[in-house]
């Protein structure tokens, strides 16, 4: 016991200096001490040929919307498809950026910052105010059944605008949706690695095919008539609310 | 509404359409009293066995090690009791994302937040809704700032209203288009 008692300060002591280093010891020029990172300055740009040919097959102008590049960027890469279809304001914005945080807490040895944004915006005139907004079944939501079985199997349907059946129906049977609008905005979020990774895990997330694109994180064919097909039946959508701006 | 109305009507099961809501998680308040408990055991334990062998030879290491002993014992007491005074007011916590804004009501403090109010939604360190709570490591939080203050507001800490997934995931789909958000995410070791 002696023995235990001369040496644990020394230990503790010992200790503290370790934490010490692990956390504020330099970090190798390019590694970031990290090994998520790409040292730094990662390349701009979309980075990708699916984006421009989509917008070529859909007629809308394409934009690099990538971040301005830093020595903090580690990924970064941003798609705009602008322009009109089928008499539809469009705005579709894909991309996303990974950097080194600003700030790293004292407990942490290393933070990164990331933001994924996939979303279709089509502009709407929606002079009754009303809104609606489909997404997969959350138990922490107050929703309304809307009767329709293989919508109401999957779906939480919140809003005061009763988009119809049809539309519900071919929802339920693609099996995944989030789609929303409030105000002169309807927004398709393309979430569906997300909410397949939060409900049955990442394995199957990877494997996973998403429903509009007809490509999964393992194959990344893009089937773009499909997606033309969706885009097509939301402005269809548009058309038959009569929110359609003239 | 009134954020008191709605805390009453959740309480009165009368929700309204659309409000996503996330009450107190007993679950999680018992598991951190027992850990935090064991904890406490366990340097009470250390410390009469150390006690036991060291007092009469060794005065000045005992009373290094009971010092520090007694430091983390009250640290153990103080975040049980913490833990405990949520729970006297755990029946009426919860956050509801209303179709306008967020209540927050935890600890008999009740706070609310127009969505037009949020900038700067930081969600930290998160895991997928099916991460199981033992595999759960690092410390998740939700932030965000609020325009009208400029202050920065913990929304919710770890599992205290159950995972925070859900909350991010349909706070940033309801907040105003330019609002900042992002993700952080924290290391341990290198």
């Amino acid at each position: 016991m002696q023995t235990l008692v001369n040496y644990i300060i020394p230990v503790a002591v010992l200790i503290f200096f370790v934490i010490v280093f692990l956390k504020f010891r330099k970090k190798a020029p390019g590694s970031a001490g990290s090994p998520y990172s790409s040292g730094g300055n990662a390349s701009s740009g979309s980075g990708d040929t699916q984006m421009p040919k989509l917008a070529e097959m859909m007629g809308l102008q394409f934009e690099d919307a990538s971040l301005p590049n830093s020595e903090k960027m580690l990924m970064n890469s941003g798609s705009r498809l602008k322009g009109i279809y089928r008499g539809v304001n469009v705005d579709i914005i894909m991309g996303g950026y990974a950097k080194e945080a600003e700030f790293t807490p004292l407990t942490a040895t290393y933070s990164y910052e990331y933001k994924i944004t996939k979303e279709f915006n089509f502009e709407v005139s929606n002079t009754m105010n009303k809104s609606f907004e489909i997404i997969i079944k959350n138990m922490n939501i107050v929703s309304q059944p809307t009767g329709i079985a293989s919508f109401d199997s999957v779906f939480s349907y919140i809003g005061d605008l009763i988009v119809p059946e049809e539309y519900l129906d071919y929802f339920g049977k693609m099996g995944w949706m989030n789609l929303k609008l409030k105000g002169n905005v309807l927004k398709f979020t393309d979430s569906f690695f997300e909410d397949t990774m939060a409900t049955k895990g990442t394995m199957s997330a990877v494997g996973a095919i998403n429903p509009i694109w007809k490509c999964s994180a393992r194959n990344f064919n893009v089937d773009f008539d499909n997606v033309i097909n969706f885009v097509n039946k939301l402005i269809e959508l548009i058309e038959v609310l009569n929110h359609k701006k003239q | 509404m009134l954020p008191n109305t709605i805390v009453e009507r959740v309480l009165s099961n009368n929700p309204e359409n659309g409000w996503a809501i996330f009450k107190y998680n007993f679950k999680y308040a018992i598991s951190r009293i027992l850990f935090r408990g064991f904890f406490l055991c366990v340097v009470l334990v250390m410390t009469a066995a150390f006690s036991l062998s060291a007092l009469k030879t060794h005065q000045t290491s005992f009373i290094l090690f009971a010092s520090v002993s007694a430091i983390l014992a009250l640290v153990s007491v103080l975040s049980i009791a913490f833990v405990i005074w949520e729970l006297v007011y755990s029946k009426k916590s919860m956050v509801v994302l209303t179709n306008e804004g967020i209540i927050k009501n935890f600890k008999n403090r009740l706070e609310y937040f127009p969505f037009d109010c949020i900038t700067n939604l930081n969600a930290t360190n998160q895991y997928s809704d099916s991460t199981p709570a033992i595999a759960r490591r690092r410390e998740q939080y939700i932030d965000f700032r609020d325009r009208r203050s400029g202050k920065s507001v913990n929304l919710v800490k770890n599992r205290i209203f159950g995972n925070p997934e859900p909350i991010f995931n349909i706070l940033k789909s309801r907040i105003p288009g330019d609002s900042l958000i992002s993700v952080r995410n924290d290391f341990y070791n290198n």
